[in-house]
């Protein structure tokens, strides 16, 4: 993306009848390669601003205020607020009006589950150990058991929600999502399945700045604590206290806009750095080959040839399992991938330049052939090369997203950096559950991206280019 | 012509043996050993195991080793499967990736043709726009976009079928989503190609002598043109096989189908590289044989091409 901006003000600068400047007016008369490179300069410097533009911050979670829809609006609430009769009512709320306040409460109902899981990976036996606050508490063995959403579980490492959506286990099935991947063969110990959730309702009248009544669940009270934490909802009178989240907010309560914006920070990074580290080697090898011919020429492209044969991507994938997700890992990866069809592209370019008047001209003035390559071959390959990296940019966010969406996203200082990829994965989760905002905007974010960067590349390829116009 | 199929059969081999060092070389090289557990275990009993999976050798002979056990079909064993082979392990999932494979393939090609053909038969019509502007959402929408919309259209809001899940009982309902998420990206891509095809077949002479000898249209498509055209999308066939195989690693995650690529994603996420590399040199080795036949059936398809 960069490197498009940077040859647009080159082209800029040329005379107007140049070879870039010709090109430059071609491109603007193609409508959609504008409005690609429009989308793409808001995208490019939203990601390149983030930390100063998003709204919010991406990793600031308020559960209570989870799963909204674009254009949610809440209160700023403090920690812990109390309301009590005749004094002023906590921060955020107005002085006069009827407030109401959801507030959740839990009534945690621990049971230990176990599951065992017969060979075939199918659940073979149920048991729900005894619940201690019943009045008989004996311990039950059901076919099918329903986990409610939202409800904490312990399986294998680390605690883990169930899913959003409501999951059954049952006798003679696959194990559901979130608890999928134990082993097969064992019985698989769930603790601390809670059961039982429910609301209750604050209601607080305030007049002339006093707490005039308070309620709940009807009931009068004198005073009431709520803990931020706890508020599932917020019916403000009139409120100026208001956070209002553009695109909604994902299951923690995050801003989805800021995720986004961040998410292709990391997604425009990786294909950008991935790209030109293909670049590199692409053309370093393309070039060599090319200018080299006979033996060399065919070695260097059997080479490339058998390169392209293996299947990569399970490398890149083992590759990151094996030696961590670091991103510089991950940058050489695809790099390496990528250059293979650079080169091929370069090679030709090359080997029909290497036989022009100025390369013999340069050769004749004692030009090394370092020289020669680099000085006089690749710079004029340019063209050929521009528009291939602005189509192998697209192909790297891919393969990035789709590493992030196999659950291999790049790590930095033990954190996963979210990517549109892994945003993806997240927000396809989520809209099981009923809940498509996070997976739209995502998936738009990432499409358009890609559309953009395609229509470019074909945008550039035509005007540098007219003779291949409407071929390809 | 024999040339070239002599020189892609000497390549082919050589392709799975590079395939075998890089798998081999990486799974050496990581760190950590497959012996590692939480418990301490005495110098002895390490020592014969190191023994038993012949580690006590130096790195060549230990390839030599593997090389054979590759050779007469053996994979190795599932480090976290303990009792399971990876050979176990493929002939357990290998039959619904296939069947999902082939389904989305002959969808993707029954789809790309048809669009291809409209298309290409009527250039610059509302037809051959819509369906190429079709055809690039196909491109560009990742397996993982395309895949997660479907199942909230199709199975969320409209109910018709499952979330995600596999009847183990072979063809059932189950295979619609995945077999069109799987499917869109090829078929996109075939119905290019067929265009194309069709662009350049359409001014060549043979076309004109037919239409001259004053063969009906449908006659000079079907028979004549189609032929011609086809060539391309033969030639995309090799690849899109390979393309089908990583693309299934997504679909079969998103719809949680028990086959070989969602094995190879939670291995891999498993730590579990002794299954990683087995698949790897399965799939891989299934990928060159499977070009390696593409290429040579296209040699013979089209008697003009001449690969030196």
């Amino acid at each position: 993306m960069t490197e498009a901006v940077a040859v647009q003000e080159e082209k800029k600068e040329a005379p107007p009848r140049s070879l870039w400047g010709e090109a430059w007016s071609r491109l603007r008369k193609n409508r959609f390669a504008v409005m690609s490179l429009a989308w793409l300069s808001v995208i490019g410097i939203a990601a390149a601003l983030a930390p100063w533009i998003v709204p919010y911050d991406p990793q600031h979670q308020e559960w209570w205020t989870g799963k909204r829809p674009p254009l949610y609006s809440h209160a700023t609430l403090e920690l812990i607020m109390t309301f009590s009769e005749g004094s002023a009512p906590p921060a955020p709320f107005p002085s006069s009006g009827t407030h109401v306040i959801k507030v959740k409460k839990e009534e945690a109902r621990t049971r230990d589950l176990r599951i065992k899981v017969s060979h075939d990976g199918k659940v073979e036996h149920i048991e729900l150990g005894p619940d201690l606050d019943a009045d008989d508490p004996h311990s039950e063995s059901p076919d099918v058991l329903a986990l409610a959403s939202g409800e904490r579980i312990v399986a294998g490492e680390g605690e883990k929600r169930v899913a959003a959506a409501a999951t059954t286990v049952e006798k003679g099935k696959v194990l559901p999502e979130p608890l999928a991947g134990a082993a097969t063969g064992q019985a698989v110990l769930v603790a601390q399945w809670r059961k039982g959730e429910r609301t209750r309702e604050v209601e607080a009248r305030v007049e002339q700045g006093k707490v005039a009544s308070l309620a709940v669940d009807s009931k009068p009270e004198k005073r009431v604590e709520v803990a931020a934490d706890e508020v599932l909802d917020v019916a403000l009178d009139g409120s100026p206290f208001v956070h209002t989240h553009l695109l909604g907010t994902d299951d923690s309560g995050r801003d989805i806009l800021s995720r986004i914006i961040f998410g292709g920070r990391i997604s425009l990074m990786v294909g950008i750095v991935a790209t030109l580290v293909s670049l590199v080697i692409g053309v370093a090898y393309g070039a060599l080959s090319g200018y080299a011919g006979g033996r060399t020429d065919e070695l260097m492209m059997r080479i490339v040839d058998i390169l392209y044969a293996i299947p990569f991507m399970f490398f890149v994938i083992i590759l990151l399992v094996l030696f961590g997700r670091s991103l510089i890992l991950l940058f050489a990866a695809i790099g390496a991938v990528e250059w293979l069809t650079m080169a091929r592209i370069v090679r030709g370019q090359v080997l029909s330049l290497k036989e022009k008047e100025f390369i013999e001209a340069a050769r004749v003035s004692g030009t090394s052939t370092f020289g020669i390559v680099f000085g006089h071959l690749v710079p004029n390959s340019l063209g050929t090369v521009i528009v291939y990296t602005t189509l192998t940019i697209p192909e790297v966010i891919l393969t990035e997203a789709f590493l992030s969406f196999l659950g291999l996203s790049v790590q930095y200082n033990g954190q996963n950096l979210e990517s549109w990829g892994s945003l993806t994965k997240s927000g396809m989760d989520l809209a099981l559950g009923g809940f498509p905002w996070l997976l739209l905007w995502s998936a738009t974010a990432l499409s358009l991206t890609l559309f953009a960067l395609n229509f470019l590349g074909d945008g550039l390829r035509d005007a540098l280019d007219p003779r291949l116009r409407g071929k390809g | 012509m024999l040339k070239y199929i002599l020189r892609r059969l000497v390549t082919a081999p050589l392709v799975i043996f590079l395939l075998l060092v890089i798998t081999f070389t990486m799974v050496r090289v990581a760190p950590g050993s497959p012996f590692s557990s939480e418990k301490a275990t005495p110098p002895e009993i390490q020592e014969r195991q190191r023994a038993f999976y012949h580690l006590d050798k130096s790195i060549p002979v230990q390839f030599i080793y593997y090389l054979g056990n590759v050779v007469r079909g053996d994979l190795g064993p599932s480090l976290k499967y303990k009792d399971l082979t990876v050979n176990e392990i493929i002939s357990r999932h290998w039959l619904p990736s296939f069947v999902l494979g082939t389904t989305a393939m002959a969808l993707a090609l029954v789809m790309g043709m048809t669009a291809g053909i409209l298309a290409g038969l009527k250039p610059n019509s509302r037809w051959d726009y819509s369906s190429m502007t079709i055809s690039m959402v196909g491109i560009t929408l990742p397996a993982f976009v395309t895949g997660p919309l479907l199942v909230v259209v199709f199975s969320l809001k409209l109910g018709w079928f499952r979330v995600s899940g596999w009847d183990a009982n072979g063809f059932s309902k189950d295979i619609v989503l995945p077999a069109i998420t799987l499917s869109l990206p090829y078929a996109a891509r075939i119905a290019r190609l067929m265009r194309a095809g069709l662009l350049e077949v359409v001014n060549q002479d043979y076309i004109r002598t037919a239409r001259a000898k004053g063969l009906r249209e449908h006659v000079v498509v079907l028979r004549h043109a189609l032929k011609g055209a086809l060539l391309p999308v033969v030639s995309f066939l090799g690849p899109a096989v390979a393309f089908i195989i990583t693309g299934s690693l997504v679909v079969e995650t998103i719809f949680q189908v028990p086959g070989l690529g969602r094995q190879f994603t939670q291995s891999a996420l498993n730590r579990d590289y002794g299954l990683t590399q087995g698949l790897v040199v399965f799939v891989g080795t299934l990928l060159v044989v499977l070009n390696l036949v593409v290429d040579v059936a296209y040699g013979f398809l089209d008697p003009r091409i001449r690969y030196d």
